[in-house]
């Protein structure tokens, strides 16, 4: 079973292949391997502690792999920097939320929009001053009636924007640490809608929200995949994944157990023992048994690095 | 929600004699810095039962288990163990007066071999450390192989065994488990939940949270669905496997 | 070759001591997450103690050790602890450094009180005699300081592989929560940790206080573990075993540098190399290590942040400074106090601000802390001197364009690393400078550099008002750029990266170039400030540019508030003003209130209850427990092109 063949290559956004990651003994990626085509919406699913947040992590360079490369629109960034990958065009959000607190939701999807600004050029720097244009100031929440002139007001009025899409009206001037896990989960999307990636990706970005947003979110991400845009994304939502993705990958124990359109995807019994889990004695599981724990047991020393850090 | 209150808790006061001490949680409310995770939480767990917590990710499960614990104060509200208020009782305290948390990951100390583990679950109590490392090696022989070996080079199936051996050889009142088939085998977490059953018939009191709804409900005797902070349903694992499908997958 | 083996002897033995205090401040660090910035302190309190007590008193050696290390350090370590540092819990990743450093000035400040410098101390062995080896004679004090340094290294051993204390105290490095929730106590573990890293701390001073020949110096003293820190930076700040080897190699190789290499340097070349050694050490040691990974780490920071005034507001608050300025120079133009024109004490005080504006920028708002900004300011004075004969506008110029580049050469090798390691690289910095560099003859003179006062065509700022009123110009110029800087969207991505680097990262900015050029922008204003009070003061001396005056400031800065304005020059008010009537006072008065403003992230001026709210400005909070995020469902079509170029 080779997903990567299943799924046509050539034009993927993104290419992972056999990616591998070890934190001492345990085998957090073996060998996984997946792609993700533009305008689409990508499914991964699995238990926690399948290794999707680590997978993320390789993919947004974050975590190096032991082994294994990386493709970016047929770049290959295995070794490249995570800014550099973002540049490229790559956005993600993260499980546990990675705002910048101190800053209002405003300014932290402005930090996104302008991530492309160098601030040292005259332009930029000039606009400091208070007689040239009234500097965007943090959550403002409309730039002034007279002519979109300052940059910072053009950002402030696109991030009020970028939020308005993501249901924050009025809220720009919130300071983003106070809010509640399902704002903030939006500021971080928006932040990460408002560098313009190719390629989103999405971990977890379903829960703490309740059934009415998470079905908003849903719509949100097929608009955004019908506008060009990948999303990978990461959901323990069943509905929401099987709802609007166009293909699924499922990991389980650091590896691609199963691929496939949704319908394939709720017919694998593989699938369902893995997510489900499998009572003590229930038959069923031993097709999911997959090579854990029992394998390396036996198998003299699996240390890798004696930790001797000391 | 439980409908029930520490008041009736029954046996909390005058427990029968040798009966373990259950949980009581009235209206507990916890938070991560300004944000409330908790809204008022009431569960009620019966001395000696193993009881599952379910429900997405996100519903404040594995924050409630960290109040329980100490790990995480209240902001408002009460759990009682036993007969006693949990109250401002810091972690070690709890832990030291029998309550045995197994945190979410791996519960061991990666840059200590085997055995120094297993001296540290025994730090206070003066047990004899050749009679705890026995108890061990006798559950789970693959350890005594690994005895000199560093808790982190172990496979996350042993690291998990050493984990909850903690819970094997301190004898513990309570034991609360935090997703303990994380990326493990299901003939591991089989085996796993094998040892929390035997536990749990010599009368500790479990309380486990679970991603995999049919293999918490398997050990269970008592269930309740979380969701959004809060106490959603509660009932027998029969009645939690049906209502829990419409929560999962819906 | 016998002096080959002399300088051997004397390496080994010198590398043990620091090797003592490396090892503590390693098993504090590892124990308790805190760098102790007062190891150096904590040893040079021993020192004296062991000479007033042995020397002064006649004490018996033994006595005196045990009350030093078991009665004084280990409860001073286990007090430190509890009281000091377990509230910083949860506190900004600076606060613990800064407590530690205002732990270390309160103790010199303390010890110049009880031990006047003006009196000449020298401790005598605690062993006399010595013996013949292979042609040369060893004192039986190095035997012995080598060998206590082997007992503390098994020691240390047994305790960590074979008792369960020990187990426990690596286990709170792995997780401290584990190890709670196994019943023991990882606050008692990191109490344990400040205790044995004060006790190393105090028998490395014990000991190394007999090698200090010319008599104990407080400073030198304190200053002596910089050699430390490289050693325990080479081991990581974990690892015992090669931070010991590390230290014994330093130790050697300031030896074999001091004898074999200091002697060929021409002497006009200046630079005293010794001096600058740990320096060298520490930075070698940077660059060795490893690179941190990015981790996401949920985020944490809920600070309030202060407000941040207008465009108009700032220059219209810098219009009305002026003016107030103005008008002090108008009254006060001749007035004097001590000797020195108030007038002069406010181009101090405008100077400093302009230093403390620059530690707004690069430690209140980019979170990297700087120990160095005062070494800036001496190099910038320096260069003020000497460009274009000194007073020429050009010597600005070049003053803040020189300190910005030693600025990025200083954050290159640190930014992939630690915020600690910056701070650490700073301090070794700020000491190499000061004490190779200010008190070199050759190059700062030794009666200082003159650095005259600015005269441009048609306008002269020689007198003290016109000269005040300059200087004061370019601190409301400074405000309000940092201002400005802070509302733009460079001030965006400095909040930012101080708040979460993977975050920063995966929006496509380049965190290791925004932390450079902070650091370089703050280094540039801190050389500015530096050729503006050359000018104010016409001539510098070498002991202005110190280390602990330095840190002092930096304290003081925090106390009132590092991430606004005002707290950057209520600072210098401060500092000035309290130099001026108790100069020794200074870093009781810093260290003081450092560990009273505690965990506050705002210092005073954060204070809620002292809070001035201006009535023009609307106070926006939205209670967003009211707020249905339901309003998803209206999600508004998000198409391309939204991304603004550059």
């Amino acid at each position: 079973m080779s997903p990567v063949d299943a799924h046509a290559r050539g034009s993927a956004v993104l290419m992972v292949s056999e990616v591998a990651v070890r934190f001492g003994g345990v085998a957090a990626l073996r060998d996984v391997s997946l792609s993700v085509q533009p305008a689409t919406v990508t499914g991964l699913i699995g238990p926690n502690g399948a290794g999707k947040t680590t997978l993320f992590n390789v993919i947004s360079g974050l975590q190096a792999p032991d082994r294994g490369s990386v493709h970016l629109f047929d770049t290959d960034v295995t070794a490249m920097k995570p800014h550099r990958r973002a540049r490229l065009g790559l956005a993600r959000t993260f499980q546990r939320l990675e705002l910048f607190g101190s800053l209002t939701a405003g300014e932290n999807v402005q930090v996104g929009l302008e991530s492309a600004v160098k601030w040292w050029e005259w332009r930029h720097l000039s606009r400091s001053f208070p007689w040239k244009r009234r500097a965007a100031r943090p959550g403002d929440a409309a730039p002034d009636g007279d002519g979109p002139s300052g940059l910072g007001s053009v950002a402030a009025a696109t991030s009020d924007r970028l939020l308005d899409g993501v249901g924050l009206e009025g809220l720009g001037h919130q300071q983003a640490s106070a809010m509640p896990t399902g704002l903030a989960r939006m500021v971080e999307l928006a932040r990460a809608l408002a560098i313009g990636p190719k390629l989103l990706l999405l971990d977890e970005p379903g829960s703490g929200l309740d059934e009415a947003e998470s079905k908003a979110l849903g719509d949100l991400l097929v608009k955004l995949a019908a506008g060009g845009m990948a999303v990978l994304l990461v959901e323990h939502d069943m509905e929401l994944v099987m709802g609007i993705s166009d293909y699924i990958y499922v990991l389980d124990f650091g590896d691609v157990i199963a691929s496939g359109t949704p319908e394939e995807i709720r017919r694998d019994p593989m699938v369902q023992a893995a997510y489900l889990g499998a009572m003590p004695d229930d038959p069923g599981s031993e097709g999911a048994t997959v090579t854990e724990g029992i394998g390396a047991g036996t198998g003299g020393s699996p240390g890798i690095e004696p930790g001797g850090d000391r | 929600m439980t409908g029930l209150t520490a008041e009736s808790a029954g046996g909390r006061r005058g427990a029968v004699a040798g009966l373990p001490p259950g949980i009581a949680i009235t209206d507990l409310r916890a938070a991560y810095g300004r944000i409330e995770v908790l809204h008022g939480v009431e569960l009620l767990v019966p001395p000696g039962s193993v009881y599952a917590l379910l429900g997405p990710n996100g519903a404040g499960k594995s924050t409630l288990l960290k109040v329980i614990s100490g790990r995480l104060r209240a902001t408002s509200g009460q759990v009682v163990i036993g007969e006693k208020p949990v109250g401002k009782a810091s972690t070690e305290k709890l832990a030291r007066s029998g309550v045995c948390a197994i945190p979410e990951g791996r519960g061991v100390f990666p840059n200590l071999t085997v055995r120094e583990n297993l001296r540290i679950w025994t730090y206070r109590g003066g047990m004899d450390i050749n009679e705890v490392e026995d108890t061990t090696y006798e559950e789970f022989p693959r350890l005594k192989e690994r005895r000199r070996q560093m808790a982190g080079t172990l496979s996350g199936g042993e690291q998990q065994m050493l984990a909850i051996s903690r819970a094997l050889v301190t004898h513990p009142k309570v034991l609360l488990l935090d997703e303990l088939s994380m990326g493990l085998a299901p003939l591991i977490v089989a085996e796993l939940y094998d040892l929390v059953g035997n536990l749990a018939r010599k009368g500790m009191t479990v309380l486990l949270v679970e991603q995999f709804v049919s293999t918490a409900l398997s050990v269970a005797n008592r269930a309740a669905i979380m969701v959004h902070g809060r106490i959603e349903q509660e009932g027998s694992p029969e009645e939690m496997a049906e209502a829990a499908l419409s929560v999962y997958l819906a | 070759m016998s002096n080959f083996l002399q300088y051997t002897v004397f390496g080994i033995m010198l590398g043990a001591g620091y090797a003592i205090a490396a090892t503590g401040l390693v098993v504090t660090y590892t124990t308790s997450g805190v760098f102790n910035f007062a190891q150096g302190a904590v040893g040079m309190i021993a020192a004296f103690s062991y000479w007033e007590l042995v020397t002064a008193h006649h004490v018996p050696i033994l006595v005196a050790l045990v009350i030093i290390l078991v009665l004084g350090a280990s409860i001073a370590g286990a007090l430190v602890e509890r009281v000091l540092m377990r509230r910083l819990h949860g506190a900004s990743a600076e606060r613990p450094v800064m407590v530690t450093l205002g732990l270390m000035v309160i103790l010199t400040g303390l010890a110049a009180i009880v031990w006047s410098p003006s009196t000449q101390r020298t401790v005598g062995y605690m062993i006399n005699g010595q013996f013949g080896l292979l042609g040369i004679n060893i004192q039986y004090q190095y035997v012995l300081i080598i060998a206590v340094a082997i007992a503390v290294a098994i020691g240390l051993r047994a305790l960590f592989y074979s008792t369960r204390p020990g187990y426990a105290l690596r286990a709170v490095v792995d997780d401290p929560e584990l190890l709670a929730m196994s019943g023991a106590s990882p606050n008692r573990m990191s109490q344990y940790g400040w205790i044995l890293g004060f006790v190393m701390a105090a028998l490395s001073g014990v000991l190394l206080a007999s090698t200090q020949t010319t008599g104990l110096n407080i400073e030198a003293m304190t200053l002596l573990v910089v050699s430390g820190y490289a050693a325990a930076i080479v081991g990581r700040l974990k690892n015992i075993p090669i931070t010991f080897a590390a230290a014994v190699g330093i130790g050697l190789a300031e030896n074999y540098i001091g004898n074999y290499v200091v002697p060929h340097v021409p002497q006009n070349l200046g630079l005293d190399i010794t001096n600058a050694l740990p320096m060298v050490f520490l930075f070698i040691a940077l660059v060795t290590l490893p690179s941190v990974r990015l981790r996401a780490v949920g985020r944490l920071t809920t600070l309030r942040v202060p407000r941040v005034a207008s465009g108009w507001e700032s220059l219209v608050a810098g219009g009305v400074f002026f003016a107030v300025a103005v008008t002090a120079a108008l009254l006060f133009g001749n007035t004097a106090f001590k000797g020195t024109t108030l007038l002069t004490l406010g181009g101090v005080v405008m100077a400093l601000g302009i230093v403390g504006l620059s530690l707004v920028l690069v430690t209140g708002y980019s979170g990297q802390v700087s120990l160095c900004q005062f070494s800036f300011m001496g190099i910038g004075a320096f260069v003020m001197g000497k460009v274009a004969g000194g007073g020429s506008l050009l010597g600005l110029l070049a003053a803040t364009a020189v300190c910005a580049g030693i600025g990025a050469l200083i954050a290159l090798p640190t930014i992939r690393l630690r915020d600690l390691y910056l701070a650490l690289a700073t301090f070794a910095f700020a000491d190499a400078v000061a004490n190779a560099f200010f008190t070199d003859p050759h190059i700062y003179g030794s009666g200082g550099v003159g650095v005259g006062r600015i005269v441009l065509p048609g306008l002269s700022f020689g007198g003290d008002a016109s000269e005040f009123l300059m200087v004061t110009a370019f601190f409301v110029l400074a405000a309000w750029m940092v201002l400005a800087m802070r509302r733009s969207l460079f001030g965006r991505r400095l909040l930012a990266v101080n708040d979460s680097p993977a975050a920063y990262a995966t929006v496509g900015l380049n965190i290791g170039f925004t932390k450079v050029a902070v650091f370089a922008i703050a280094a540039g204003m801190a050389g500015l400030a530096g050729a503006l009070y050359g000018t104010v003061q016409q001539i510098v001396g070498t002991s202005d540019f110190d280390v602990f005056p330095g840190i002092i400031f930096v304290l003081f800065v925090t106390i009132w508030s590092i991430r606004t304005v005002s707290g950057a020059f209520l600072a210098a008010l401060t500092y000035v003003v309290l130099n001026q009537l108790w100069p020794s006072g200074l870093g009781l008065f810093a260290g003081i209130g450092i560990i009273l403003i505690g965990r506050a992230a705002g210092g005073i001026l954060g204070i809620e209850a002292i809070q001035v709210h201006l009535p023009w400005v609307r106070r926006r909070q939205t209670d967003l427990a009211e707020i249905p995020t339901a309003a998803l469902a209206g999600a508004a079509i998000i198409g391309g092109g939204t991304h603004v170029a550059g």
